[in-house]
């Protein structure tokens, strides 16, 4: 059985707002959600902004027994899935519910939870850690608290690929629709990354920008961390338009690959390949590609070897192709990175509005890529790419198709 | 030159890299030493932990020898003891 998949809901919470319509319009507007970072107080980090998801209030969205067992990141899993669920207006019944699989992302799990109740042990003396801790922490939580708030017994997990996380998540659900594993998938990603032990292990890593995040340009000096979650709600075309369901596109192909060569550079070969897959899963042709939504980090290496592996998959093509980092918009958010910028694709689709790269200052001669240069474009692509490439070596590369009812 | 300044440096590319002291010599380029930016990184870990200064990530851009490492610690830790900021942006090495 192979099965034609679409996106039918949409949910997202990030440093750009509190739901998927704020997302867009901050995207299309051109304003990133970049600025001094709250999580840690001022000088105790070389670097001083991130994109923060600001104003979120978790006893506005949880009862405090719950959030007993929510550490941040679980809480966006959760608050994005509400959101694409009611997006989606899906009508579950018990059998549905037995066959809606959940398929999430995240690097780091619940980090800012073990760090917050490791420094009771080896800071402060103390002689016993909270007893939820282990639930709180564990990757998986996201979830799991999704299946539990809406009664889903499909098959559900998570999926660690550090920043390839969401893209690998997606493309699995994408996987077990079209085979008819699952009827319905509710798959994306959540990341809640400033603690401060992890804040410091990233200002080691020298890759963190002082200033903001100019993905492709010639002064650019790194990524900008960023936190928040996504969730897309997919669904077989056929039983989408039985239902009468928006179709927002159709998630038409994912291909995965790793580059066997670093822990940490970036590498032509592995990307390249992963797109080519992808492509080839989608059954497109290169040429109906009209979007990119690039991994564009914004860090020294990153950028000019993905534009050389975009330039070696596409050839003359690529120069046609708008590709654009909404990374320097919503910061790189790890494990949800992916799934935000799904949303930002599938949307792009939809509207024929392409995001732009913000806080573009100059074209550098080793990415010479269309970069959409902080307007957005008005563009009706045919289908689109959206790209995520792991520390690690792990590429994982969605397809979208432009598809609507 | 500061010979145990000279001494520290090549200390800890020995313990970054894993090979003999004697090995190394101001004048190697990191590429002969095969140091790529993980192996940087971790060296200049080693070289804050052991000198007492922070070196801008600015400053890391652009070296290329071991000699432009040793330079550029000499610039920090007299930045130091004359009260100027670790954290100011250093000059570009090389």
């Amino acid at each position: 059985m192979q099965r034609r998949v679409v996106v039918t809901g949409l949910g997202c919470i990030s440093a750009l707002g509190a739901n998927t319509r704020e997302f867009w319009s901050a995207l299309c507007e051109c304003r990133p959600g970049i600025g001094p970072l709250h999580a840690v107080e001022p000088g105790r980090l070389r670097f001083s902004n991130g994109a923060e998801v600001r104003g979120f209030v978790p006893a506005a969205h949880f009862e405090p027994s719950r959030l007993d067992l929510l550490d941040r990141f679980a809480q966006f899993a959760l608050v994005a899935a509400r959101d694409a669920v009611t997006d989606s207006g899906l009508d579950w019944t018990r059998g549905l519910r037995d066959r809606t699989a959940v398929i999430c992302g995240s690097s780091i799990g619940g980090q800012t939870s073990h760090d917050d109740q490791f420094l009771e042990l080896y800071h402060r003396n103390r002689d016993r850690v909270h007893p939820l801790t282990i639930p709180r922490v564990m990757s998986n939580a996201g979830a799991s608290h999704i299946a539990i708030e809406f009664g889903l017994t499909g098959p559900t997990f998570t999926i660690s690929s550090a920043c390839s996380s969401s893209n690998h998540a997606i493309g699995q659900a994408l996987w077990m629709v079209r085979e008819g594993r699952a009827d319905v998938a509710l798959t994306g990603g959540s990341e809640a990354p400033f603690s401060y032990g992890i804040l410091k292990a990233w200002e080691a890593m020298r890759v963190v920008a002082p200033d903001t995040c100019r993905p492709f340009s010639r002064d650019r000096k790194g990524l900008i961390l960023g936190e928040g979650g996504a969730m897309l709600v997919l669904e077989p075309l056929d039983a989408a338009r039985a239902r009468g369901a928006r179709i927002y596109a159709e998630l038409a192909g994912s291909g995965l690959s790793a580059d066997a060569h670093h822990a940490t550079q970036p590498h032509v070969a592995g990307p390249a390949r992963a797109m080519r897959a992808a492509l080839a899963d989608a059954g497109l042709a290169p040429e109906t590609i009209g979007y990119i939504n690039a991994h564009g980090t914004g860090t020294l290496t990153n950028d000019p070897v993905e534009a050389r592996a975009i330039q070696e998959v596409f050839g003359a093509h690529a120069a046609a192709i708008p590709v654009s980092s909404t990374k320097s918009l919503h910061g790189h958010a790890l494990g949800a990175a992916g799934a935000l910028e799904a949303v930002a694709t599938v949307l792009a689709l939809h509207h024929g509005l392409l995001p732009p790269t913000a806080n573009f200052t100059a074209s550098d001669p080793e990415c010479g890529l269309d970069v959409v240069p902080n307007h957005a474009r008005a563009v009706r692509p045919e289908a689109a790419l959206s790209n995520a490439f792991a520390f690690g070596g792990l590429n994982a590369v969605l397809a979208f198709r432009a598809l609507s009812n | 030159m500061d010979d145990t300044l000279t001494e520290q440096v090549c200390l800890a590319l020995s313990k970054v890299k894993r090979i003999p002291r004697e090995d190394i010599a101001p004048e190697n380029t990191l590429e002969s030493l095969h140091l790529d930016s993980l192996d940087t990184i971790t060296l200049m870990f080693e070289l804050e932990e052991s000198l007492g200064v922070t070196i801008p990530d600015d400053q890391v851009r652009g070296i290329a020898t071991v000699h432009d490492i040793i330079e550029g610690m000499r610039r920090l830790k007299d930045g130091a003891s004359t009260g100027a900021s670790p954290n100011a942006p250093a000059t570009a090495e090389t």
